[in-house]
């Protein structure tokens, strides 16, 4: 477990893994770090530090919007939510990512054809 | 959300980023507790899983992109710390600009009230004021009444011409008499300048003609300063002159002609006895027509007068006319000189401060390379960090300018409490207006960038941490210095140099021998209205009456009538011709002062005679006419001859009239040496040929009384005032002065500009000194280690002492040599305003260099002393 604690996000998959979350419905931040833990079966621990500086940059691109509510617990919550524009953007990063991950797929697993 | 609204919605902002991250803490915490952990064990994991919480704000901050606005603050703040970390780094940059900046707004506050500023009319450059040139090319003489007339009839380009006569009128109404300056004006005068009453109205047209012309416009000053600001004035008569004017009108508060020379604007009508063509006693101004240029006023002024010239060539042949835009009238070009100098005089003293704190920067930028080095490190950007050390600079420069405009303020105040009331044109308003403060603060703004741009450029170079800690100086920042450095020099000599030629010129100025003995003279005017004196005998007999009344005053030693004091000019000039040379045309003959005095004017100022007798008590109305002339008269126009028992023509003047009557001959019976008839008139340095005659031969309603006493004359201005009171109660005694405060007036121009542009080019010589100072300490404190080798190699502390002056005199020699082509082109400006004086005297120059090259010296050697104290021992210990 303590060596996947390390595992080193690449550079801008957080701002798609927030955006996949948030697109499952309004949610705050505590929230999207567990929600991120728990499908990546313990194998991500998002830090307080990426995480927010993360959630604000995407407010600020308005890809999410904000609004204050109670939360589970009853106390006010900030919670997130996916804009039209962040839709839009999911859709086209995780298309991006699929076509990535083939891509690299092909490169670590292929035999090197045709050359000798 | 713009960024405005944002930085404005800051405080909500971070009242959410902190409640969020709480929340996400407490909910953090309270996971842990539900697994079983105790409480206080929770907050510590969490708080250790956190991390800097401050930092993460700061992370979202920034992705927020507000980042910028907030930073400059975060930069101001941060300035605001660090200077007052060194509050005497500080207190020298901030009292430096200060100085300099306080110099500038006090200048430009001038600058701006009579050069920049349009005069306070509509339409200024529509105002134009006419003269007439006379044959001998003369072009602002006086114009004569018919001649004026003629004008105002025959222009077609004129919207209005007005003339303007200036006189005196004594006013009874208050028990004591009192002389008044007042402007006689035509009906039209307020019309081209465009200006109404506030109270009441000014004259209309039928004001100007003769018995329709008791009225008077009062300035504001009189009118809240006499008549105690009352609203009903409008309609009250006033004796002037023993007559009696209603008041009409009252001008506009705080505008010029509650500066201006008269208090009183009184219609100008021409009864017939001033109706000439040949005595010259006008000035004009004129509105142009709209669409009218000068140049086509020009022309048809001049068809104007030729054609008049041909008409009458008695009077008039070969004079013209000349037309030039009011504001040359107003401001005149010594005048404009002296302040453009005086404003690059103090420009030169703020880029010599600059130069100063500039150095001053630099040297704290090396010694402040490792904090730079720690913050690139960290990460910090090379812009980054330019634009905080420019930060710290503007911010010195506002501090700067905001002293600044206290100090320049106090000094404007100063200035005008020194200025002498008329040297100045009364159109400007001289103050602290808008203009001026946006100017001075942009000034602070500006040399904060000017000075912090070069220091934060080299103090930011990329340096690794290993090298910040024991800097050998870099070649830059000392280039930058020797740069500095000679600039400051330069400068330096080039205001030395313009000070030094002004004070040469103002010292042969001051002490010119005015020709007279100025001890113990009171000088007083004796306003003598037309209207009290109908024929010139019961005048005569009066100021005769009043001179022993006078005389027998105890402490009087001698007392004589004259039309003008000595330097203050003479009232008429006279065209002359001496008789038995060839034949000139009136027009063309040329001018002399005619001066008319006392027979004891001679002994009471103190006058020597060269040749001949003075003028005498029997020299009386119906004796032959005589005259007494000076040196000057005597060189020029009896070249070679001796003019005792010669005779010059010259026109009679009528007592009454505005005219000149029959050509008449006046014996030479003396020639007498030169007084200074000019100063405040002409320049008092001006030798003017003269002719004396007695009033006794020519009387004149304007006249003076001199009084020669034994002791402080101003003791005795009461007694003497008495005894005039005790032969005419209604007698007005104005102006009454010694003749030593005449002479200081004279001079006052001079006087001033010399004295400030010499405090100015002193305040850069005490600058570069400390420049030059601050450089020579910087080095040698840097070159401890290698003094201390060359010493252990055998130098002895002579020889570097020899070396460090030797090599700082070298860069003030280059800075002198600059300096020397600038003044060379610059002190050409100051040609005008040296009297006897030229701007490359070799005197002069050498004076300047050697002051400024030993002050230098001593700048050099005091802190160059310190090499002499070196220890190889102790400065190579630890290598």
């Amino acid at each position: 477990m303590q060596t996947e604690d390390k595992f080193d996000l690449p550079q801008g998959t957080l701002d798609l893994l927030i955006i996949k979350i948030v697109a499952l419905g309004p949610i705050h931040g505590y929230a999207i770090a567990q929600r991120i833990q728990q499908m990546s079966r313990e194998a991500l621990e998002i830090q307080q530090g990426s995480l927010y500086p993360a959630l604000h940059r995407l407010e600020y691109k308005k890809l999410l919007s904000a609004k204050w509510q109670q939360s589970e617990t009853g106390r006010e919550a900030k919670f997130y939510e996916l804009t039209a524009q962040g839709r839009a953007q999911l859709k086209f990063e995780t298309e991006n990512w699929k076509r990535l991950t083939n891509v690299v797929d092909l490169i670590l697993k292929g035999t090197l054809e045709g050359v000798s | 959300m713009s960024w405005l609204g944002r930085l404005l919605s800051r405080q909500r902002m971070e009242l959410d980023l902190d409640k969020e991250l709480r929340f996400h803490f407490e909910s953090q915490v309270a996971d842990k507790v539900r697994s079983g952990i105790p409480e206080l064990e929770a907050r510590r994991l969490t708080r250790l899983e956190f991390g800097g919480i401050e930092q993460i704000k700061e992370d979202c901050r920034q992705s927020r992109g507000t980042l910028w606005v907030e930073s400059i603050v975060g930069d101001v703040r941060f300035a605001f710390r660090t200077l007052g970390k060194s509050p005497s780094f500080t207190a020298v940059v901030v009292l430096t600009l200060a100085l300099g900046i306080g110099a500038n707004a006090a200048i430009f506050s001038f600058v701006n009230a009579v050069l920049l500023k349009p005069l306070p009319y509509p339409h200024p450059e529509r105002i134009v004021s006419v003269w007439e040139r006379n044959a001998l090319g003369f072009s602002s003489n006086l114009i004569s009444t018919l001649n004026f007339l003629d004008w105002q009839r025959q222009n077609r380009c004129f919207e209005f011409l007005s003339a303007v006569a200036l006189d005196t009128v004594t006013l009874t109404d208050s028990g004591r008499p009192e002389e008044l300056k007042v402007y006689r004006v035509s009906a039209s005068y307020f019309k081209v300048l465009g200006v109404g009453a506030t109270l009441g109205r000014t004259f209309v047209e039928s004001e100007g003609e003769v018995g329709n012309d008791r009225e008077a416009v009062l300035s504001n000053r009189i009118w809240r300063s006499r008549f105690g600001g009352d609203p009903n004035v409008i309609g009250r008569k006033i004796a002037l002159d023993r007559k009696d004017y209603r008041i009409i009108g009252v001008l506009p508060a705080n505008s010029e002609f509650d500066r201006s020379w008269g208090v009183m604007w009184l219609p100008l009508a021409f009864p017939p006895a001033v109706m000439t063509r040949n005595y010259h006693w006008l000035y004009a101004i004129a509105r142009l027509e709209p669409g009218v240029t000068l140049k086509q006023a020009r022309d048809q002024m001049d068809t104007i007068g030729t054609r008049i010239a041909a008409q009458y060539p008695d009077s008039n042949k070969g004079w013209g006319v000349t037309v030039d835009p009011f504001i040359d009238q107003v401001v005149q070009p010594d005048l404009r000189r002296s302040l453009w100098v005086l404003l690059a005089a103090v420009g030169a003293v703020l880029l010599i401060g600059c130069a100063n704190v500039a150095n001053l920067t630099l040297a704290r930028g090396t010694e402040r390379e490792h904090e730079m080095a720690i913050r690139s490190a960290l990460g910090a950007r090379r812009l980054r960090l330019i634009r905080q050390l420019l930060t710290e600079s503007i911010f010195l420069g506002i501090l700067g300018g905001v002293a600044g405009l206290a100090l320049g303020n106090a000094f404007m105040r100063g200035m005008k409490l020194l200025l002498p009331p008329d040297m100045l044109p009364p159109q400007a308003n001289v103050r602290m207006d808008y203009g001026v403060l946006v100017i001075t603060m942009a000034i602070g703004i500006l040399t904060g960038i000017l000075f912090g741009l070069a220091p934060a450029l080299t103090g930011t170079r990329a340096r690794s941490l290993k090298e910040s800690g024991r800097t050998t100086a870099g070649i830059t920042p000392n280039r930058m210095r020797t740069a500095l450095v000679i600039t400051e020099v330069a400068l330096s000599f080039v205001l030395l140099a313009g000070a030094s030629l002004l004070i040469r010129s103002f010292n042969r100025l001051a002490s010119l021998n005015p020709g007279v003995d100025t001890t113990n003279v009171l000088a007083m005017d004796l306003p003598t209205p037309l209207t009290e004196f109908t024929n010139s005998t019961t005048l005569t007999n009066y100021l005769k009456e009043l001179t022993e009344k006078v005389r027998s005053v105890p402490g009087v030693r001698d007392v004589a009538i004259t039309d003008k004091p000595p330097m203050e000019g003479y009232v008429n000039g006279a065209v002359f011709l001496i008789e038995g040379r060839a034949y000139l045309p009136y027009p063309q003959r040329p001018v002399c002062g005619f001066k008319v005095i006392g027979p004891s004017y001679f002994d009471t100022v103190g006058m020597r005679l060269s040749k001949g007798r003075g003028l005498e008590e029997n020299d009386v109305a119906g004796n032959v006419p005589v005259t007494v002339i000076n040196e000057t008269m005597a060189k020029t126009y009896f070249k070679g001859e001796d003019p005792i028992g010669k005779r010059i023509l010259i026109r009679q003047l009528v007592f009454g009239k505005a005219e000149r009557g029959p050509e008449i001959p006046w014996q030479v019976v003396g020639v007498v040496k030169d007084e200074k008839v000019g100063g405040k008139v002409f320049s008092l340095g001006e030798d003017i040929p003269v002719v004396y005659v007695t009033f006794y031969q020519s009387p004149g309603t304007r006249n003076s009384l001199v009084v020669r006493a034994a002791m402080s004359p101003l003791l005795l201005r009461g007694s003497i005032v008495q005894a005039i009171w005790k032969v005419n109660s209604n007698q007005a005694v104005a102006n009454i002065e010694t003749l030593e405060e005449i002479k200081s007036e004279s001079v006052t121009p001079a006087r001033l500009r010399t004295a400030l542009l010499a405090i100015f080019a002193g305040i850069a010589l005490l600058l570069a000194a400390v420049g030059i100072y601050g450089v020579v300490s910087y080095s040698v404190a840097q070159r401890v280690r290698e003094m201390a080798i060359r010493l252990a190699l055998g130098a002895s502390p002579g020889d570097l002492l020899k070396l460090v002056i030797g090599k700082m005199m070298l860069i003030v020699l280059v800075g002198l040599a600059l300096g020397g082509l600038g003044a060379l082109a610059l002190t050409r400006v100051l040609a005008s305003l040296l009297y006897d004086t030229s701007p490359t005297d070799r005197v002069t120059w050498v004076v300047a260099g050697a002051l400024l090259a030993a002050v230098a010296l001593l700048a050099c050697y005091f802190p160059a002393r310190r090499v002499m104290r070196v220890d190889p021992m102790v400065a190579l210990r630890y290598e």
